[in-house]
């Protein structure tokens, strides 16, 4: 193993950590907008659903 | 080298899945909310229905009205009367247009006579994943009650004798009795995603 190979594999896993990341935020704003869209959303947009 | 490349092509793939998975569980959350907003407005669409035919009813006890306009949160429907199903607590209107419009809001009149007179009625409705309409009526056996009150307020129990499943060609139920003093309610639904009719007869004693 070189050093350039040490230096791909630390990125790699600083890239990999931000895309985890991104993916526990947006499951988290899921979450809680799905939430705030169920319980308070209906009043808002009842008007323009069509049966 | 050609390993690292290997591990990152391996990994953009994963990536890629993670976020399609992200993303088809947005779209499936937004569908599942929008499902029940639109449950939601049916049933308050029909019950603001019940509720206008309860008010016609006041009006005019007695007095031989069969059908009346009803104007409901922008929507027109015509209105003939309600069903009640205690046994898998039903309670809708029965309208009189027989479009996907009528039958998204609340029971259709498909054939018949007027409500509660001799001969066979056959009342439509859907069975929606969560909605009342419909789904249960396959709960219904011999003797269950079946309550249809019509614009005069005059409410007749049937009593269920016959149900089950028929082939959506086949339009049999819908025929007249024999006996012209029977007053038959039949209600039908779709099942097997439409490919068949579930079929549940009462008669009044």
């Amino acid at each position: 193993m070189d050093d350039f190979d040490m230096i791909d594999v630390s990125e790699d896993v600083k890239k990999k950590d931000k895309f985890i990341i991104g993916i526990y935020i947006s499951l988290v704003v899921l979450v809680v907008l799905g939430l705030l869209v169920y319980f308070f959303g209906y009043d808002i947009v009842k008007s323009y659903i069509q049966v | 080298m050609k390993n690292i490349l290997k591990r990152i092509n391996k990994e953009k793939i994963f990536n890629v899945i993670i976020m399609l998975i992200v993303i088809a569980l947005y779209i499936s959350v937004a569908l599942l909310i929008y499902t029940n907003f639109r449950e939601r407005k049916r049933n308050e669409l029909a019950g603001g229905i019940i509720d206008k035919v309860d008010k016609i009813i006041s009006e005019n006890e007695d007095q031989g009205v069969t059908e009346a306009s009803v104007k409901y949160a922008g929507y027109n429907y015509t209105v003939l009367g309600k069903i009640r199903i205690k046994k898998i607590n039903m309670y809708q209107p029965i309208l009189k247009e027989n479009t996907a419009g009528a039958y998204n809001t609340a029971l259709v009149k498909m054939s018949g006579p007027d409500l509660n007179e001799n001969g066979n009625v056959a009342i439509g409705g859907h069975n929606f994943m969560r909605g009342n309409y419909f789904i249960k009526i396959n709960r219904l056996t011999n003797g269950d009650v079946v309550t249809v009150t019509d614009l005069s307020g005059r409410s007749v129990n049937y009593y269920v004798y016959e149900f089950g499943v028929t082939s959506k060609d086949d339009a049999s139920y819908l025929a007249q009795p024999e006996d012209k003093d029977a007053k038959i309610i039949t209600l039908v639904t779709c099942t097997k995603g439409g490919k068949e009719r579930y079929i549940v007869k009462a008669r009044a004693k």
